[in-house]
C-alpha cells in the first residue's frame, strides 16, 4: 500500500491526518504531520520531549486547533468539531481524576453524559474496574489511590466510552519501571480484548518497539519515519532514528565512495568502513556510520576469512546482564564502542576476555548503515 | 487565618493570639456581655441579667426596618457580585491574552481604594447622571467594591485549578456549560463560599460608602451610626451587634467547615 492508499484508507475507516501544522509564536510545534491509523492498530507517537507529540494528540481529541491540515475519522472531516462531539477519547499524561468525585463517578462521568440507563452503567463500571483489577475501589476518591491505580483508573473511564480512538499520552511516564512494564502487559491486553484503536504517545524507545503494531518516529514537529518495530530499528532512514531508538555505535568520517550497493567512509585515525548506504550518499561527503551492539563479535583474535569490518581495541569493561554480556572497547582514537555477546556456552573462548586485554571486535558490511546529512 | 498561623512560628503565632484576645476578641466579648447587664450604661458594677434590650431592640420598627434594609442590600449585592465576579475570575485567571495584567489590575484596583474616596466619587457620579440617591444606588455601589472582592478571591483559587480537568470533561462528552456546572463549579466551590461570605458582609458592614450615596434611606450600620447620638440607645445597640456578631462567628465558622471539606462530603456532585 503506497501512503497515498494508506491515507485515503485511513479517511475512510480509521483515523488519519493530513499536513497538520500548529504554530506556538515562532515556534512550529507540528510541522506538516501526516500520518493514518488502522481501525485495531496500536499505533505509536515517539520522540523527545517537546518533539510534538502532545500537540498533534490534542489535535485529534479536539482540544487545540491546528492552524493548517485536517483530521478525519471514519470517513469524516472532524477537523473542527469540539471534544465532546468526537468519538475519540484521551488518557492525559497528569491522568486529570476529578478530584472531587469518587472512583465510581470519575469511570461513570462519560456514560451519564451520553445518557445510559442507571442500570447499564453500574454494570459496565463494575466491569471495567474489574478488567482493572479494581474491584471494591468504587467509593474512594483520587486522593486515595495510588499512581499505578489513578493510572487504571483515568485509563477505563476512558475506555468505557468505546471510542473508535483512544488516545494515550504517556500514560505510563509517570510510573516507576516495575508497575510501568506490569501496565504495559495489561494494556496490550486490555487493547487486544476491546479491539479499540490506540494512539500511544511515549518518549521511550523500548515502550514504543514492544507495544505497538507501528510506530511513528517524530523531532522537532515534523514526522521522520514510520513503520513497524523492526523496521525502525533495522532500517532507521536517519542518523536521528538510528541514534533515538535502541543502542547504536557511530563512526564519524567522510565518504571515499560507493560500489555495488555499499558505501566505504574513511574514518579517520581508526580503519575504513564498509555499509549499506541510506540516502543521497555520494564520495565526498561527511558521513557516520552506525552499527547496533549486538550485531558486533568480539574476539581474541583476528576474523579468519570472510568479509568484516574490522576494528582493534582495549576492553576497558565487562557487564554481565545474564543473558547478554556488554563490553565497552577503548579504540585506538579514544573512541569507546559497545558489543553485546550472548551467553551461550558458559566455557566459550570469549569468556576468557578480561580486563584491558587487547580484542578484535568486527562485523559484516551489510549490517552498518551509512548516513550523511 | 489558620493556615497562616500555623505555617508562621510557634511564638509569633501566640504574640498574634494574644494580642488579638485584647484588641479583637475581649472587646467584642464585653460587648457581649454587658448587652446582658441590667443597667442603662455600659460599665460596671454589674446590676444583674436581663433580656430587656432584646426585647426593647425587638420591637423598635426604626431597628428592624434597617436591619431588614441591610440584609436584603446584601443579599441582592452579593447574588449580582458573585455572577459577575467569578466571571472576571474567568478572565484574570485561565485565559491567556495580551493586557491580562492590566485587566487584572484594572478589576482588582477597587478592592484597595479608600472608602471615603469611594463614596465621594460615587456620589459625585449619581449627580452626574441625575439618579436619585435609593438604596438602589447603594446596592450599585456595594456592588462596586463587592465584584472585585469576589474576583479577587476567586481568581486566586482558579489560578491552583488543573485545566485539564476541563478538557477531559470536555473530551468524556460535556458541552462547555455542563463542564462548567459539573467540574469547575464544584471544585471551586468553597472558595465562592468565602467570597460569598465576605460579600455579604462587606455589604453588610459597609458605612463610610453608605453614608455618601444612600440619601434618605436607612440600612443598619447608619441606623448605628445615628443612634449613637442619644446614649440612651446604647444598650439597645448593644443587643442588636451581639446577636449580629454571633451569628457572624457561626456563618465564618460553617464557611470554614465548608472549605475544609473541600467538596468531599457536602458538595459531591452526582448528576
Ligand atoms: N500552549 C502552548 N503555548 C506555547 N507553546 C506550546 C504550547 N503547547 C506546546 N508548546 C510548545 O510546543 C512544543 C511541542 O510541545 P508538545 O507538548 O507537543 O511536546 P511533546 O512531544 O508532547 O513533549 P513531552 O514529551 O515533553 O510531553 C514544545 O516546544 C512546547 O514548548
Ligand atoms: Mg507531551
Amino acid at each position: 500500500m503506497t501512503i497515498r492508499e494508506g491515507l485515503q484508507h485511513g479517511k475512510e475507516n480509521g483515523l488519519a491526518v493530513e499536513h497538520l501544522v500548529k504554530r506556538f509564536g515562532p515556534l512550529v510545534a507540528v510541522d506538516d504531520v501526516s500520518f493514518s491509523v488502522a481501525p485495531g492498530e496500536f499505533f505509536s507517537l515517539l520522540g523527545p520531549s517537546g518533539s510534538g507529540k502532545t500537540t498533534t494528540l490534542r489535535i485529534i481529541g479536539g482540544l487545540t486547533v491546528p492552524d493548517e491540515g485536517e483530521v478525519y475519522l471514519g470517513g469524516e472531516r472532524i477537523t473542527y468539531w469540539p471534544p465532546e462531539k468526537r468519538d475519540v477519547n484521551i488518557v492525559f499524561q497528569n491522568y486529570a481524576l476529578f478530584p472531587h468525585l469518587t472512583v465510581f463517578e470519575n469511570v461513570a462521568f462519560g456514560p451519564r453524559r451520553r445518557g445510559w440507563p442507571e442500570r447499564k452503567i453500574r454494570e459496565e463500571v463494575t466491569r471495567f474496574l474489574k478488567m482493572v483489577h479494581l474491584e471494591g475501589y468504587e467509593g474512594k476518591y483520587p486522593r486515595q489511590l495510588s499512581g499505578g491505580e489513578k493510572q487504571r483508573v483515568a485509563l477505563i473511564r476512558a475506555l468505557i466510552m468505546h471510542p473508535k480512538v483512544l488516545l494515550l499520552d504517556e500514560p505510563l511516564g509517570a510510573l516507576d519501571l516495575k508497575i510501568r512494564q506490569e501496565l504495559q502487559l495489561e494494556l496490550i491486553r486490555i487493547q487486544e480484548e476491546v479491539g479499540i484503536t490506540f494512539i500511544y504517545v511515549t518518549h521511550d524507545q523500548g515502550e514504543a518497539l514492544t507495544m505497538a503494531d507501528r510506530i511513528a518516529v517524530m523531532n522537532r514537529g515534523k514526522i521522520l519515519q514510520i513503520g513497524d518495530p523492526k523496521t525502525i530499528y533495522e532500517q532507521p532512514v536517519n542518523r536521528f532514528v538510528a541514534h533515538f531508538i535502541g543502542n547504536t555505535n557511530f563512526f564519524e568520517g567522510q565518504v571515499v565512495k560507493v560500489e555495488g550497493g555499499m558505501a566505504l567512509v574513511d574514518v579517520p585515525g581508526l580503519a575504513q568502513i564498509w555499509g549499506v548506504p541510506v540516502g543521497e550518499v555520494r564520495a565526498g561527503l561527511p558521513a557516520s556510520v552506525s552499527v547496533r551492539p549486538e550485531k558486533m563479535y568480539i574476539s581474541r583474535h583476528p576474523p579468519k576469512g570472510g568479509s568484516f569490518n574490522v576494528l582493534q581495541g582495549i576492553v576497558e569493561d565487562m557487564i554481565y546482564t545474564g543473558v547478554s554480556t556488554e563490553f565497552i572497547v577503548r579504540l585506538p582514537t579514544g573512541q569507546q564502542v559497545r558489543v553485546f555477546a550472548q551467553n551461550i556456552s558458559k566455557d566459550a573462548e570469549i569468556w576468557k576476555i578480561t580486563w584491558d586485554e587487547k580484542v578484535w571486535v568486527y562485523w559484516r558490511p551489510d549490517r552498518s548503515l551509512v548516513f550523511v546529512e | 487565618m489558620w493556615q497562616r498561623l500555623r505555617r508562621a512560628s510557634f511564638w509569633l503565632g501566640m504574640y498574634t493570639a494574644m494580642v488579638m484576645a485584647f484588641i479583637i476578641y475581649l472587646p467584642i466579648l464585653l460587648l457581649i456581655v454587658f448587652s446582658f447587664n441590667d443597667s442603662k450604661i455600659m460599665s460596671l458594677p454589674w446590676n444583674g441579667f436581663t433580656l430587656r434590650w432584646y426585647r426593647i431592640a425587638f420591637s423598635r420598627e426604626d431597628l428592624l426596618h434597617a436591619l431588614f434594609n441591610s440584609l436584603w442590600v446584601a443579599a441582592v449585592v452579593t447574588a449580582v457580585s458573585l455572577v459577575l465576579g467569578i466571571m472576571a475570575a474567568n478572565g484574570m485567571a485561565k485565559y491567556r491574552y495580551r493586557g491580562r495584567s492590566l485587566f487584572t489590575g484594572y478589576i482588582a484596583i477597587p478592592v484597595v481604594m479608600p472608602w471615603l474616596l469611594l463614596g465621594i466619587s460615587l456620589l459625585l457620579f449619581f449627580n452626574v447622571i441625575k439618579v436619585p440617591l435609593s438604596l438602589f444606588t447603594v446596592i450599585l455601589s456595594h456592588i462596586s467594591f463587592d465584584v472585585p472582592l469576589v474576583a479577587v478571591i476567586v481568581a486566586a483559587r482558579l489560578h491552583q485549578f488543573d485545566p485539564t480537568l476541563e478538557e477531559a470533561a470536555r473530551d468524556l462528552g460535556a458541552g462547555p456549560i455542563e463542564t462548567f456546572r459539573l467540574v469547575t463549579l464544584p471544585i471551586i466551590a468553597p472558595a465562592i463560599v468565602a467570597a460569598g461570605i465576605f460579600a455579604f458582609s462587606w455589604s453588610f458592614d459597609a458605612f463610610v460608602v453608605t453614608h455618601f450615596v444612600i440619601g434618605s434611606q436607612v440600612t443598619f450600620p447608619i441606623w448605628v451610626w445615628s443612634a449613637l447620638r442619644y446614649p440612651k440607645n446604647l444598650p439597645v445597640i448593644n443587643a442588636v451587634s451581639s446577636i449580629i456578631v454571633v451569628v457572624e462567628i457561626l456563618i465564618v465558622y460553617l464557611g470554614e467547615r465548608l472549605r475544609r471539606g473541600e467538596g468531599g462530603g457536602v458538595l459531591r456532585s452526582n448528576d
